[in-house]
């Protein structure tokens, strides 16, 4: 207990036994207002709010609320979508919450007092577009460090869409000196509304645009730019410039465009999607795209099984040493595409094998993987989406046979349609899945070499 | 009582071995600046109660108000700082903290008095990793928990009518949405 040294005791003992049993005291209370707000602050907005009703002196404290400030309606927009009564008395009831919601989060945004705040997090219908200016003006007043505002789960398809003059707003540059992440899901924001935000945030490290329309021309450059994330998502650019020192993951998922990777030395993961990775996968060998490919260690891509067969002439991309394809599957169909890629990869040390189920095929029976190469850094393999489907036992168990060294095989009930979650729903999702789970893996239990461990999540 | 002066026993032993090891470096290393970043070197500090307790440099090195009063004086060996608004069993609960290296396990078996001295210490001995470890801890307390659980923890005695509160909860209403008050 002691572990300071008590080399002089100038107090009578009886003193010391009162001193130590100290009555309950409100000591907070008399202590600045920035301590109390710094705990405070370390709670939700709502629990902090509710210390308002503790006693008078604390009634104003929370308004010094300086965390995260979470205004999340997504659920609720969710559920009463999907809810069994009449188009009109649902839109009514949508209407009357939504307007509930914004006049607290107007409310809230009124109450506080404090320079400076963590966070703003907005996901709801966007309703009034208007509003992402104020929120944005807000956001910077409060020199945020992470501002989140996701629009992707709406009541209806928007009635009004971001227009050219909210975008005019946006593009003059908000001065945020301390903003690291930035995410704009749905906001439809236009090359130059991101370029504005690169050029005025001198730390911002994580950039997120989900869901823009709007962004035809991207110049990710800038003297000392911090940017190391960069994910556009379902995005539709038709030339992005990428010239970023610090830059070390990329993802894209979205159409075809022009992309020149200028200055990216430090760049070590990418992830590509969408019609632009089915490009990416018959021009490997294109120099640029090369370049890029042949310097990272971790690569995501997704398969279309729908679009072209077998990939031919493929570089060899010796540095990949964690590679995971997002298959698009016709249950029941061949993967000679899947297996021709994987000849560009013999160095692989993780693989991940995610199948995305579509539509059910004619079946190729007898259907052979034919793996030409051996995989002998191959320690873990990891599948989801798994159907105990006779092509996709075919291409595991061929995989096993070329992996000599392989030491795990893990296999996710979880599909990969449901990463967004949240770690409570994936939970849930996977223990309902588990029992299926487990019978689709028997299929595979006579293959798996002794050495090997299989374990399903 | 007891329990103090059994460890005091123990530290007295260790203490002898560490002279020895602090005579042996004397030789090498000067008293000046340089010397006082030697390890194991200890100071002062006198509690809010009276007690004399020597508490390691490293630790010491966390408590800014007590830098600029090392920066500010030509120290020796024979200085003594005043910590007064600092109980020796708080402190003695912060060192416990800092060479536990933070683990929020330790926090868990503090008292809510403790835990609320401890971050009044913390802000008055200017300890940043302290601060922002200790506030957590209420922060862990506290969330989710009825607000009489919280007027009890700190301490506040409830002046609001019954109206008043009432008014105040129906002003605030969505921050008890969804809320079971037990």
């Amino acid at each position: 207990m002691t572990q300071g040294k008590i080399i002089a005791q100038e107090m009578p003992r009886k003193i010391l036994v009162t001193w130590n049993r100290i009555e309950k005291r409100d000591i907070l209370s008399t202590m600045p207002n920035e301590i109390i707000a710094n705990v405070l602050s370390r709670l939700t907005l709502k629990e902090a709010a509710r210390t308002s009703v503790l006693s008078t002196t604390w009634r104003y404290q929370w308004t010094y609320f300086n965390g995260d400030l979470d205004f999340d309606n997504s659920l609720r927009t969710l559920l009463l979508r999907h809810e069994h009564v009449g188009l009109l008395t649902k839109c009514k009831v949508f209407v009357r919450e939504w307007e509930r919601f914004m006049s607290r989060l107007q409310h809230v945004m009124k109450s506080l007092k404090c320079h400076s705040m963590q966070g703003l997090r907005i996901c709801m219908d966007m309703g009034n577009p208007w509003k992402v200016t104020e929120w944005v003006n807000f956001a910077a007043e409060k020199n945020v460090e992470t501002l989140d505002l996701d629009f992707s789960y709406n009541f209806m398809e928007p009635f009004f869409e971001i227009s050219e003059n909210i975008r005019n707003v946006l593009s003059k540059s908000f001065e945020m000196r301390a903003l690291r992440v930035l995410r704009l899901a749905s906001v439809d924001v236009s090359g130059e509304i991101i370029e504005s935000f690169l050029a005025s945030c001198p730390v911002l490290e994580t950039l997120c645009v989900r869901g823009s329309k709007s962004v035809m021309r991207l110049k990710v450059q800038g003297q000392g730019l911090m940017l190391k994330h960069l994910e556009l998502v379902e995005c539709h650019i038709l030339h992005l410039h990428i010239c970023a020192e610090n830059l070390v993951t990329f993802s894209y998922t979205g159409d075809y465009g022009n992309f020149n990777f200028e200055t990216v030395p430090s760049l070590v993961e990418v992830s590509f999607g969408g019609k632009y990775c089915n490009y990416l996968l018959s021009n490997m060998e294109d120099v640029q795209l090369y370049a890029v490919l042949s310097q990272v260690h971790v690569l995501k891509l997704e398969l279309f099984i729908l679009y072209g067969g077998i990939l031919e002439a493929l570089p060899v991309l010796g540095n990949v040493r964690h590679l995971e394809l997002r298959i698009r599957h016709r249950c029941g169909g061949q993967l000679d595409r899947t297996v021709s890629l994987l000849s560009a990869f013999p160095s692989i040390s993780v693989l991940k094998i995610k199948f995305m189920r579509t539509t059910i095929w004619e079946l190729d029976e007898g259907w052979k993987a034919n793996l030409k190469h051996e995989y002998p850094n191959l320690r873990e393999l990891e599948v989801s989406g798994y159907r105990r489907d006779s092509c996709q036992i075919e291409l595991l168990i061929s995989i096993f046979k070329k992996a000599p060294n392989l030491n795990r095989i893990v296999v996710d009930p979880l599909t990969s349609m449901h990463v967004q979650r949240s770690p409570d729903v994936k939970a849930s999702i996977r223990e309902t899945q588990r029992d299926m789970t487990i019978w689709y893996v028997d299929a595979l239990k006579s293959h798996v070499p002794p050495s090997t461990q299989l374990i399903v999540l | 009582m007891a329990e103090r002066g059994e460890s005091s026993e123990a530290v007295m032993l260790k203490k002898t071995e560490e002279e020895k090891l602090r005579k042996g470096k004397m030789i090498v290393g000067d008293e000046s600046k340089a010397g006082y970043e030697e390890e194991g070197k200890k100071v002062k500090l006198v509690t809010s109660d009276g007690v004399t307790m020597e508490v390691e440099i490293s630790i010491v090195k966390e408590m800014e108000i007590i830098q600029t009063f090392i920066g500010a004086t030509d120290t020796d060996d024979s200085f003594i700082f005043p910590i007064s608004n600092v109980s020796s069993h708080i402190l003695n609960q912060i060192i416990e903290l800092v060479k536990g290296e933070y683990d929020q396990e330790l926090a868990k078996k503090l008292s809510h008095d403790e835990l609320k001295e401890i971050l009044v210490a913390a802000n008055y001995l200017n300890m940043k990793t302290l601060f922002h470890f200790i506030a957590t801890a209420i922060a862990n307390v506290i969330q989710n928990k009825s607000v009489e659980f919280v007027r009890d923890f700190f301490g506040i005695v409830n002046d609001f009518t019954e109206e008043e509160e009432a008014e105040l909860r129906k002003t605030n209403a969505w921050a008890f949405e969804g809320v079971d008050e037990d």
